[in-house]
């Protein structure tokens, strides 16, 4: 059967690649090299991640709010982000696994089976399995476009991909990974002066970073309404992405976590 | 359909290079291959993205259009508009955190 053999949490900032090809010594590339590290230690077969689309993948013709990418592979990134060009694969019988133990528990969950993904999942890729050292099984949650999905269902979703994961038959060791940011304005009224993008809330940050260090999910849950995500910044929302993470994992703490200045984190959850 | 279009419209700049040069070249004459209505087309005609946001369009996309200059707007100018948007969500201001429109990188 498979088994969850680790969690992981970064972010999927758009300009990280082309900084670190310009300075290697950046905090952050280092930061990416210790969840390779950890990944490679985990002898992960597949990378599961929770990431968003910002209306590259999907537009808002028809935006899914959760949505599993069955396919044998996909390419990215989609969306001009300055970094080369992946062929990533996915592992397509889990992915499917999924899907159906989804929609058979009650998630009414989108299938896509030919897509293309954006730097919310090609940054990550870049960083912890350009090789593909991994398999990917993509999961999209919408994070960008209220109304966002509310916290505990994220959670929840976590929790019945957890179950699925561990009916599958074949002998996979499956890492978790949520990409996204606490707190990020991209363009909207919460702006710095001159700057595209700020970080609104860093008392929100703090709270996060506390609450994931001290067994703290359910008050997450409570506290992440989608009022305060939005408070957060208009990425507030990729919040969603790491409590379905969690609702995967059960209820660990991280062996490390590590805010950065921009808004975001990295973490680490690992039990073997 | 109001609101669609624009966020048709700024997806298009990053994801088709043809629509971006024709949005170049001749702003107005481009705005006909979208769905939007008069004051749409207006509003993004003079570069009011505050006034577009307050409207509900998204703040992501429109910052799309500073990455070229569309519409006259450069950083400077689309921050100025942007920041002095009216946020009908929280009247009041936003109550129990730290201050976006001060806070730095």
């Amino acid at each position: 059967m498979a088994r969850i053999v680790a969690g992981l949490g970064a972010p999927h900032s758009p300009g990280l690649p082309s900084t670190v090809a310009k300075n290697p010594a950046f905090v952050e590339n280092g930061l990416y090299a210790d969840l390779r590290r950890h990944i490679e230690e985990v002898k992960a077969d597949v990378v599961l991640m929770f990431s968003n689309d910002h209306f590259n993948t999907f537009f808002l013709d028809n935006f899914p709010l959760f949505a599993v990418g069955v396919a044998a592979q996909t390419s990215g990134p989609n969306d001009q982000t300055p970094m080369p060009q992946y062929q990533i694969p996915v592992h397509e019988g889990l992915a499917a696994h999924i899907h159906r133990t989804g929609i058979q528990n009650g998630f009414d969950l989108s299938l896509t089976q030919e897509f293309t993904v954006d730097h919310a999942f090609a940054v990550p890729w870049h960083f912890i399995a350009p090789h593909g050292e991994v398999a990917m099984v993509p999961i999209f949650v919408n994070c960008f476009s209220n109304p966002l999905p509310q916290a505990r269902r994220a959670h929840d979703l976590g929790r019945m991909i957890g179950s699925a994961i561990r009916t599958y038959p074949e002998d996979l060791r499956v890492a978790v990974f949520a990409s996204g940011s606490f707190s990020l304005e991209i363009g909207g009224p919460q702006i710095p002066v001159n700057e595209r993008s700020g970080v609104p809330d860093r008392k929100w940050v703090d709270r996060i970073v506390h609450l994931l260090r001290t067994h703290g999910i359910n008050d997450l849950i409570e506290e992440a309404t989608s009022d305060q995500m939005t408070r957060a910044g208009n990425a507030g929302g990729e919040l969603l992405n790491w409590i379905a993470m969690l609702g995967v994992i059960g209820g660990q703490i991280p062996i490390t976590l590590e805010p950065q200045s921009h808004g975001h984190a990295f973490g680490v959850w690992r039990w073997e | 359909m109001s609101i669609y279009g624009v966020h048709k419209l700024c997806r298009s700049s990053l994801l088709d290079l043809a629509v971006r040069e024709a949005l170049k070249a001749d702003p107005q004459g481009a705005m006909e291959r979208f769905p939007l209505t008069e004051q749409e087309k207006r509003l993004l005609l003079a570069g009011e993205v505050g006034k577009l946001w307050e409207m509900g369009v998204s703040g992501f996309l429109l910052s799309y259009l500073t990455r070229w200059d569309l519409f006259g707007l450069t950083v400077p100018v689309y921050c100025d508009r942007m920041r002095a948007a009216k946020d009908w969500r929280y009247p009041d201001g936003w109550q129990g955190v730290t201050s976006g429109r001060e806070s730095a990188h």
